[in-house]
């Protein structure tokens, strides 16, 4: 989870990552900080973007997988996310935007304007190890746009880099990442076993994908037809415990660190794995959790009762599913 | 029309065959590969149980069809494709009739026809995808259409556009509307172009006035173009999927409520194993609904053509529009 310093201060005198954790621990703790935001920001700032942003904590902390023995399982969590969705939305604690859209960050450069014209703020963003560098960094500084009919371009937001502290956040959990595999009967099958290997396992690999020395130009110098924009640049959090053990100081004076105030985010990340589950992961979870987005917001909204939410859940998935029995 | 002599024919009759088939052929080999053969493979599939993730599958009969048929999502994907299809179909044509009358009428002399022409034509150059972030953009619920509606004080809160059902359906609808609405323009304008002015000379030498003029002109002379058009208008429709697919989140969200069948076919075969065959029995029912209802549309249209009077302007015009 990545909180705004400035905002924890004034709301809530501190911006200490311990402090700020201790008061988020656990969804109820989330929920009642949530509260705390609101009241003393008079609505203005939201704990989170959108009720997409911790959904998948409560997927991350489910205790049986979505499928068991080609069955839909519809694990307690699900109804806890519901019960928060609504909340959250019903006390206004979030800022009704959709992840990976404009509203969505616009909270992370301090842009988020209603259409009223009142200026919003967003406190904090559910973000795992890749939103750091790949999402979070590149949106929290101002952006140029051109005004309408002249040359003249004018900014909006503001640089928000040094202002954000990074914690574990309500729940451990995991979103996704980068997975490599090979075919069972792939022709080259020892090749893709290299493969996987020299991506995965090789610290030498490993350090240069995580230490950005995958510039432009270093790819340029082995392949010259690629693209002036293709690199890698430094921060992405990398399989193996033992090097990511190696480089985490590194990280001290990077620019990730430099973002979240001189705190070490790799640190926190080496601490969080091991806490991290991925048994619960199968093919299908994608699609069935897409699924529950609209049910989850009718019931946010108020819109459908619970037992409607979870049968249109029902017939989303034996719709999306077709070989998955739905009782 | 040149009347043909029958020597020439009896002479030209092997060459011209030949020549015939060679000028199709490109056509022919073209239907056959890319329209005809997936066509019938696509039947074929619709009773696998194919998917992209194994090599192997079975012939499991109709089992894909019943599973289709308790689909709820099926039906309403079906209801949206039509009730979207006929809310943009009929302004559009409506509108593009009008338009199309006022542009090519001698009495109206309109300047600038054929600007006017390309400016409404001109979304239909624009790239779906583009037309569909645009506006999503537009009305999203921190976008310009909430801004500067609240801020105008025509509205006292943000809508949230794309949270809403109806609403969602209104703009895809106005989308749609507004894409293709110029392209059917492009098209009654053509047809109406063609038919001869001496109609309306010796109708208005009779004195007749421009509603009588267009109902008993205009239109009977227009059917071969509105049959085109409606066809080619309604097969398009039943496979809308660009627009609806991009401006929400790819399934027709708000649910469901701008999923057409298209989208729920492709919503079946981009799932966790690529269910080639689920989506194929899609495929087919969209073909079967198509073929019946293009069917109809062209009988629908056609059957007035039985009445003899009526029938010898009809000919005498066919051969007028190709001339």
């Amino acid at each position: 989870m990545f909180y705004r310093r400035s905002l924890a201060k004034e709301y809530f005198g501190t911006d200490d990552p311990v402090k700020i954790q201790e008061l988020v621990t656990g969804m109820d703790k989330f929920e009642a900080a949530a509260k705390v935001v609101k009241e003393k920001s008079k609505g203005n700032t939201y704990m989170i973007g959108s009720t997409g942003d911790f959904a998948n904590l409560f997927f991350a902390n489910r205790k049986t997988p979505w499928v068991v023995d080609d069955k839909l399982v519809i694990d307690p969590m699900v109804d806890q996310l519901f019960e928060t969705a609504k909340s959250f939305r019903q006390n206004g604690y979030e800022a009704q935007a959709n992840q990976w859209q404009e509203g969505w960050f616009a909270g992370m450069n301090d842009s988020l304007v209603d259409a009223k014209g009142n200026q919003k703020q967003v406190f904090s963003y559910l973000l795992p190890t890749w939103g750091l560098p790949y999402v979070l960094m590149p949106n929290a500084a101002p952006k140029e746009v051109k005004e309408e009919g002249s040359e003249k371009s004018k900014t909006v937001g503001k640089d928000t880099a040094g202002d954000w502290a990074c914690i574990n956040g309500p729940m451990p959990y995991q979103w996704g990442g980068t997975w490599i595999g090979a075919m069972k009967d792939a022709k080259e099958l020892d090749l893709a076993k290299e493969f996987v290997k020299f991506t995965t396992l090789n610290a030498d690999t490993l350090k240069a994908w995580a230490l950005g020395t995958y510039t432009n130009e270093y790819l340029r110098k082995i392949d010259p037809s690629i693209g002036d924009k293709l690199a890698q640049g430094p921060g992405d959090f990398i399989c193996s415990q033992k090097v990511v053990e190696e480089i985490t100081s590194k990280f001290d004076d990077a620019a990730t660190s430099k973002f979240l105030a001189g705190q070490n985010s790799y640190k926190g990340f080496a601490a969080a794995a091991p806490t991290i589950d991925l048994k619960l992961i199968q093919a299908s979870d994608d699609a069935i959790q897409r699924s529950l987005n609209d049910p989850l917001n009718n019931y946010a909204s108020n819109k459908q009762t619970k037992e409607e939410a979870v049968q249109q859940f029902k017939d989303a998935v034996k719709s999306a599913l077709p070989d998955i029995i739905v009782e | 029309m040149t009347p043909k002599t029958s020597g020439r024919k009896s002479t030209g009759r092997i060459n011209k065959n030949f020549y015939g088939y060679l000028f199709t052929a490109p056509f022919i080999i073209g239907f056959l590969l890319f329209s005809l053969y997936p066509l019938i493979y696509t039947f074929y599939l619709s009773i696998t149980n194919m998917t992209l993730m194994s090599r192997s599958y079975e012939v499991i009969g109709l089992e894909n069809f019943t599973k289709l048929f308790s689909d709820k999502y099926f039906y309403q994907a079906l209801g949206n494709t039509w009730k979207l299809w006929l809310l943009n179909f009929i302004p559009q044509i409506g509108i593009a009739m009008l338009l199309a009358v006022w542009f090519t009428n001698n009495r109206l002399k309109i300047k600038f026809t054929g600007v006017w022409r390309a400016v409404f034509y001109l979304p239909n150059l624009l790239m779906p995808a583009t037309i569909a972030v645009m506006f999503f953009s537009f009305f999203s619920l921190y976008g310009p259409v909430n801004q500067f509606t609240v801020r105008a004080g025509i509205i006292n809160d943000a809508i949230d556009f794309f949270r809403s059902n109806g609403w969602a359906q209104t703009i895809l609808v106005f989308v749609q509307w507004w894409m293709w609405f110029g392209s059917t323009l492009i098209i009654l304008m053509a047809g109406m172009t063609s038919i001869s002015p001496t109609y309306y000379e010796a109708a208005m030498v009779d004195g007749a006035s421009a509603w009588n003029m267009f109902t008993r002109i205009t239109l009977p002379l227009l059917k071969p173009v509105l049959v085109y058009t409606m066809v080619t208008s309604l097969v398009g429709g039943m496979q809308m999927f660009d627009i609806p697919y991009m401006l929400t989140d790819g399934r027709g969200s708000p649910n469901g409520s701008i999923m057409t069948m298209n989208v729920l076919m492709y919503m079946k075969f981009a799932s966790n194993k690529g269910h080639i065959g689920a989506a194929s029995s899609v495929g087919v029912m969209i073909f079967i609904i198509t073929c019946i209802a293009a069917l109809l549309v062209i009988k629908a249209l056609s059957e007035r053509e039985h009445k003899p009077g009526k029938r010898a302007v009809k000919v005498f015009a066919k051969g007028d529009l190709k001339a």
